[in-house]
């Protein structure tokens, strides 16, 4: 496993990094199962690749060359949002408002095939805050079999069909009714999974139910207090975190949670399908559900459900359309990506 | 290129199960759909199909949320060459 940085980015971001530094540091001990190494792509490292800039493009070959040397890297995790390790800007397949598509996929990718993941790449957001970082660095595991999951009313049936694989569907929440002023917070507590089918803004902290044309605010960043469990988003811009905070954008309220261990969600403007059967982030999500629950880690989860997503769709029209080329380019992973819900067996040491 | 009949047929379509993009017009797009054969070795799957064709209708609409945030909302409707619907989707 690579755990990659910028130092000088790091500093300007958080200032004081030596409490981030720590929390790798005590994550690489604890990790036995893993050969971890952490690298500053902006310092000299011990595989004497040369240090690169604070571009995408030169991380991502300053990575590769990394794995040259070291060998295969199954799990590379980014530290810091976009002004430490930018995300790639990627030309929009959809004829939508997005200029580009923010994704991480070409970290996950040694080749110019940027839609398959070859290797687990997650990112831990900065949110301009040490302590955030290095919180999510000691997370741990607590299950509880429960789930939460709500939809707009508009997309039920089509919700219906992903919330089954993590809980039965009746508990299902549905927004109109639900608004945020009405969200008890222990739907969000000793929980899983968390599942949200809700409309986003990029401008907006909040996410959004639909009843015809009625959009009421079905959550907030407020209504977030000590949640726990996967948090998995389909919202347009439910990953977007470009010059935002916890405060502004609930996927950090989410990772600021002691016991939110991860984040899936889109950084764009999302698809997904009226009713069953699923496709786009409807699928993608689903997948991600199916393999945590078998035990792998959300990194993997992640990696196998972009590839059993493309596969579904190339089965089903033959080809990878405009939505299937967003979807897989614009869902992206927070959180430490070796965190699993059920215990491995021991004694196997793990590749890099 | 589609059928003014065809898209005629798919707007009163969308207007019945879709109230709220009731009278857009959509925006046609004809995509020539290359063989993915890159994507096809990656994943193992054999040989990739020929070149597809496939139309997209696109209907869209900038709505208000009640917290007064403007969302864009887009439909698409994805037809073969046959002009048969291959699927329809919305954003999130």
């Amino acid at each position: 496993m690579l755990i990659i940085s910028g130092k000088k980015a790091l500093q300007k971001e958080i200032r004081d990094i030596s409490p981030c530094e720590q929390a790798i540091a005590f994550f690489i001990k604890e990790k036995k199962d893993y050969t971890i190494e952490f690298l500053y792509y902006d310092k000299p490292n011990k595989f004497k690749i040369r240090p690169v800039k604070k571009r995408a493009q030169s991380i991502r070959a300053f990575v590769n060359k990394i794995e040259k040397r070291w060998g295969t890297i199954d799990f590379l995790l980014l530290v810091g949002g976009d002004n430490i390790v930018p995300f790639f800007r990627l030309e929009n397949p959809c004829e939508d408002s997005d200029m580009s598509v923010l994704s991480d996929n070409p970290y996950a990718s040694q080749d110019d095939n940027f839609l398959i993941p070859e290797r687990v790449c997650a990112r831990i957001p900065d949110n301009k805050n040490a302590h955030f970082i290095g919180q999510q660095f000691k997370k741990g595991f607590k299950n509880t079999k429960k789930s939460f999951g709500i939809t707009a009313k508009i997309w039920k049936e089509a919700s219906k069909n992903v919330y089954r694989r993590i809980g039965n569907i009746k508990d299902l929440k549905v927004s109109p009714p639900v608004t945020s002023d009405r969200f008890k917070l222990q739907w969000l507590q000793n929980k899983d999974f968390l599942y949200f089918n809700l409309h986003g803004s990029k401008v907006s902290p909040n996410w959004y139910g639909q009843d015809g044309g009625q959009y009421p605010v079905a959550l907030s960043p407020e209504n977030i207090i000590h949640a726990s469990g996967i948090a998995t988003s389909e919202s347009c811009y439910g990953a977007y975190i470009l010059d935002k905070s916890h405060k502004d954008a609930i996927s950090l309220k989410f990772l600021s949670q002691d016991n939110v261990y991860g984040f899936c969600g889109s950084t764009t403007i999302s698809y997904g399908p009226i009713s069953p059967p699923s496709s786009e982030a409807d699928l993608l999500v689903k997948y991600f559900f199916e393999y945590i629950k078998q035990g792998l880690t959300i990194g993997e989860s992640f990696k196998n459900a972009k590839i059993d997503f493309a596969r579904k769709a190339l089965r089903r029209h033959g080809f990878l359309d405009d939505d299937d080329q967003k979807t897989l380019l614009q869902f992206v992973l927070y959180g430490d990506p070796t965190m699993r819900f059920k215990k491995r067996i021991p004694n196997i040491k793990r590749s890099i | 290129m589609i059928d003014r009949k065809r898209v005629n047929t798919i707007k009163k379509k969308i207007s019945k199960e879709f109230p709220e993009f009731k009278g857009i017009e959509p925006t046609i797009i004809e995509k020539k759909i290359a063989p993915q054969k890159d994507i096809y070795r990656r994943l193992s799957l054999g040989v990739a199909k020929e070149f597809r064709r496939v139309y997209r209708l696109q209907f869209r609409k900038t709505i208000k949320t009640e917290d007064k945030v403007s969302l864009e909302r887009i439909l698409t409707v994805t037809l073969n060459e046959q002009g048969n619907i291959i699927k329809i989707t919305q954003s999130r």
